[in-house]
């Protein structure tokens, strides 16, 4: 299987199951799909139905069990460990639900965690810092701690740390569960326009019909299957 | 970015922080303190094996203490003031105590034993041999006709102080020879072989029992244990026909042996210690590296590795030993200079029948370990932790709770 190199992602017969006690649990039955590059996509379903799962193998945060899937070229099964952390590192930003900042570094720190891990040099980190805040709305609050800001201005953070480190794509897993229909909206907004501008391939996931209005593409999920 | 994010992460919950460098700081503290009291014990150990019966070491001819003589005065040492003159001029050199030692009987008009006997300088070696266990009486000093008995012995003979006894004893020539003597004192040093037989009189009174000038053996009296390399290395190269023995060579029954089972003791005692700190950090950074486990997977998500992981954790842990290493260093000093001042009460060592008290003898060297020891004990154990957090895979590690 050779994959379209208009593709960021090329999955089929994707199957993906979790221990639970004695039993395994299948969260994710025959799946197939393509999410090519720039696209905006919105993985809807109710709890349990695999978003979570997809996003993870997506984001190379779980193993391939069955199937196949290619990151542009390259075949999950076939990475080895420090390929994975380096595609991981470079090429995917992730937004979680629970924001996940460091709460004793400042929000430009937290921006910067990771540029630094790329091995930027210093003045290009700043830049970077510099643009993603200003793209998320928080120049003003880049002083701040996580714990000194509002739900919605963590979660901007979260953002401006994936934006930052100019992935190919971002992956964002209920990133607007924890907010107010406005807040998320001001978060959603902010991905339309990473998304529309820079054209990074945003994927998210949501059971939140608001957050479905802003993908051009919706993926429905039920029982581990695409619907 | 990674140190200062460890070095952070340290205040996010300061009493945990707490608890973590206060084990540390008691762990270290206490085998501190510990090197102090062994260092103190084994230096008073020291002490009274000198300055009991031995000197910090003795010359005698060339293979005279590994063999039996018919006539053992034979071997013995002709010229001592020409000796004495050479060796009072080597550094570090206070005293001399010419000695000879002889079989003899002693009777006080009823009672005969037979004993064996040192002739000794009373006055100088009464300066030096400070420790020797004189449970009745006083020690031999300016007494032209004293005699000091071991407890066995004065119990035989049935003496007291003040009382004559008669020493009776073979000349070199052969012929019996006596001297009257006035017991000064009773000593007990603990080991009846020697307390029931030994029994020390003035050199001078020794030699004209003896009739000879010779003397059979000299101790030393150093300013320090570490001069005495200095005599051996006089002796071996200007008398090759005399040997240098160190103390713990002459006591090594007593001494070497008790301080190599103290050593083995004490070794077992620190890594005992070492063993709880390693636990109680262990237990304390696991559970505050396993309360991180989301934000650890989220690291591992973002691109870090497993190694980069324990790296973050390790450095923390080393921030963690190295600050309550010198806590505990310091706290250590303290307690020992306010409450350890005077040292610890100890029961009476073998040999004596009175209490002493041992000095906790904190050395720059000893706090160097400590230190080492306690901070390494900080690192291992965060490190065994964060092995377990970095394993756990991303996906578990981002949904736990």
């Amino acid at each position: 299987m050779k994959p379209n190199p208009n593709h960021l992602y090329t999955i089929k017969d994707l199957r993906f199951s979790y221990p639970l006690e004695e039993q395994r649990v299948q969260a994710l039955r025959d799946v197939t799909l393509t999410i090519e590059k720039g696209e905006f996509a919105c993985l809807s379903g109710p709890s349990g139905s695999g978003k979570t799962t997809l996003l993870n193998i997506l984001g190379l945060i779980e193993s391939v069990q069955e199937g196949v899937v290619f990151f542009q070229d390259r075949e999950l099964k076939a990475l080895s460990e420090r390929e994975k952390n380096r595609i991981r590192r470079y090429k995917i930003g992730f937004v979680f639900q629970s924001f996940q900042l460091f709460p004793v570094l400042r929000a430009d720190e937290n921006v910067e965690y990771f540029l630094t891990r790329q091995g930027i040099p210093r003045k290009e980190r700043l830049k970077r810092v510099d643009e993603a805040l200003d793209a998320v709305g928080l120049r003003e609050h880049r002083a701040k701690r996580p714990l000194e800001m509002s739900g919605g201005q963590r979660q901007r953070v979260a953002l401006a740390r994936a934006i930052a480190k100019r992935p190919e794509v971002i992956i964002a897993d209920e990133p607007t569960a924890s907010l107010d229909q406005n807040t998320g909206r001001g978060i959603m907004e902010i991905f339309k326009r990473m998304n529309d501008e820079k054209r990074v391939t945003v994927i998210v996931s949501s059971h939140d019909p608001m957050v479905h209005a802003f993908a051009p593409r919706r993926l429905e999920m039920k029982d581990g299957f695409l619907c | 970015m990674l140190i200062r994010l460890a070095f952070r992460n340290l205040f996010r919950n300061p009493r945990r922080t707490a608890t973590v460098v206060l084990t540390v700081a008691m762990g270290t503290g206490s085998l501190f303190i510990f090197d102090g009291f062994n260092a103190g014990i084994m230096n008073q150990y020291r002490e009274n094996t000198v300055h009991s019966r031995y000197g910090h070491g003795q010359v005698n001819t060339n293979g005279y203490r590994e063999k039996v003589f018919e006539k053992p005065w034979e071997h013995w040492m002709t010229n001592y003031p020409a000796l004495q003159e050479r060796l009072t001029r080597v550094p570090g050199v206070l005293y001399l105590f010419p000695r000879v030692e002889f079989f003899s009987l002693l009777t006080n008009g009823k009672i005969t034993v037979s004993g064996r006997g040192q002739g000794v300088d009373g006055r100088a070696e009464a300066k030096f041999f400070t420790t020797l266990n004189v449970v009745d009486g006083m020690t031999l000093s300016d007494q032209e006709d004293g005699i000091l008995l071991g407890l066995g012995l004065a119990r035989a003979l049935d003496t007291r102080i003040g009382d004559r006894v008669t020493v009776l004893a073979n000349t070199i020539h052969g012929t019996m020879n006596a001297a009257d003597l006035t017991v000064t004192g009773i000593f007990h040093t603990g080991s009846k072989d020697f307390d029931d037989v030994v029994f020390r009189i003035p050199l001078k009174q020794a030699q004209t029992v003896l009739d000879t000038e010779r003397v059979e053996s000299v101790a030393f009296g150093l300013n320090a244990v570490e001069d005495w390399t200095r005599v051996a290395d006089v002796v071996r190269a200007e008398y090759p026909d005399l040997e240098a023995t160190p103390f713990a060579v002459l006591d090594k029954v007593y001494y070497q042996n008790s301080v190599d089972w103290l050593g083995q003791q004490f070794a077992v005692i620190q890594l005992i210690i070492l063993a709880i700190v390693l636990l109680g950090i262990f237990n304390t950074v696991s559970t505050s590296v396993l309360e991180r486990k989301q934000e650890i997977g989220n690291l591992r998500a973002n691109g870090e590795s497993k190694g980069q992981i324990v790296l973050l954790l390790g450095w923390e842990g080393f921030a963690l030993g190295v600050l309550g290493a010198v806590l505990g260093i310091v706290i250590a000093w303290m307690i020992t200079a306010v409450f350890l001042r005077n040292g610890i009460l100890m029961p009476p060592a073998p040999g004596l029948t009175r209490q002493f008290h041992v000095r906790i003898e904190l050395q720059a060297a000893m706090a160097l370990g400590s230190f080492i020891m306690g901070a390494a004990a900080a690192m291992v154990g965060t490190l065994l932790a964060s092995f377990r957090v970095a394993r756990m895979p991303i996906g578990e590690a981002l949904r736990s709770i």
